[in-house]
């Protein structure tokens, strides 16, 4: 495979540990609330039957995984080159990527908004990433002094 | 119900009213001689030559899009942010970007009568389209009298209605130039330069 070239590092930004504490934390305690409040309406015991407790244990893997979720972006990270990017080990030269821009994507049923970095190639999840468009202004703009 | 939760609640809503005239009025007052307005003028002095002979002012640009499905309806706003120097004949559009504390800007976009193909706008308003010799468009900006510090996505206090009039007043005349050059007719609406063929 053809190494990229992607010239001198200009910038970096590493994940925001503290954003994903934090919203690791806030979907903990809405699933603790939930499981609790099950719990005190339906006691633990022993399942009925083996299907039951399979479903059940699927249930408590998906709720598990869905809460710890944003602990699989601790290592998240982004530097910008020259010549293009290398994002979570992967590089991207800006030929391959095209036009780059960043956008903030908030649904209604969500707290928080999510941040890409999007290109014609791909779009790129800057969320978990501090400070990542302003390190990319601070590698390809202009910053005023 | 009784009147007192009546009373209760049409006072909160003139009480958040207040804070929220008075938060604006606040803004307002900051962005007539704003630190946001003098890093406009000195960005402009930096790219742009002779720039002393240029009005320089605040532009925006914002383009809002809805998608989506039956059960939900996305709404998607995006944002430019401009520095904006204009004289007859002649206008410098530079990209501007506002992040985490730190001001940011590329190229100017430089524009004179021999670029342009087609300038698109309605006479007396403050926002105008510039499109190329093969009608595609450049750039798009609106420079608006009063810009505060609402939200996250318009971050700058910065008063500008003698730049404001001065722009309207730039846009006609070079809209004129342009399109009469060009032998172009435009509509003078957002987005739909030219009039569809039947």
């Amino acid at each position: 495979m053809e190494e990229k070239n992607l010239g001198v590092k200009l910038s970096e930004a590493w994940s925001d540990k503290g954003k994903i504490a934090l919203r690791a934390g806030i979907r903990f305690s809405l699933g603790a609330i939930v499981v609790v409040a099950g719990m005190r309406s339906n006691p633990i015991g022993r399942p009925v039957s083996f299907m039951a407790g399979a479903v059940a244990f699927l249930i408590f893997a998906l709720a598990a995984a869905y809460v710890f979720w944003p602990l699989t972006h601790l290592r998240d990270y982004v530097e910008f080159y020259e010549y293009g990017i290398c994002y979570c080990g992967k590089k991207w030269t800006f030929e391959e990527l095209g036009e780059v821009s960043f956008c903030e994507m908030k649904s209604s049923r969500s707290f928080f908004a999510d941040v890409y970095m999007r290109s014609n190639k791909k779009s790129f999840l800057f969320t978990y990433i501090k400070d990542g468009k302003k390190q990319y202004n601070r590698a390809y703009m202009n910053i005023y002094q | 119900m009784n009147p007192m939760y009546i009373a209760i609640g049409v006072g909160a809503v003139v009480v958040l009213f207040i804070i929220f005239y008075i938060q604006i009025s606040i803004n307002e007052k900051k962005g007539v001689d704003s630190e946001d307005k003098k890093t406009i003028q000195n960005i402009v002095k930096r790219l742009v030559p002779d720039a002393d002979t240029y009005t320089a002012a605040y532009g925006v640009w914002e383009e809002i899009n809805f998608g989506g499905g039956r059960r939900s309806i996305t709404t998607t706003t995006k944002y430019w942010y401009y520095a904006v120097a204009f004289k007859p004949g002649n206008i410098h559009v530079i990209p501007l970007s506002y992040e985490g504390g730190d001001v940011s800007y590329g190229k100017a976009i430089s524009l004179t009568k021999d670029d342009l193909g087609m300038v698109n706008a309605k006479a007396g308003d403050c926002w105008v389209s510039f499109y190329d010799k093969n009608q595609q468009e450049i750039v798009s900006v609106i420079v608006g009298p009063s810009n505060t510090k609402d939200d996250k996505y318009h971050p700058v206090n910065i008063q500008q209605k003698e730049e404001y009039e001065a722009f309207v007043q730039f846009i006609k005349e070079f809209m004129t130039e342009v399109n009469e050059s060009n032998h172009v007719t435009v509509t003078g609406k957002v987005g739909k330069p030219l009039k569809k063929a039947k």
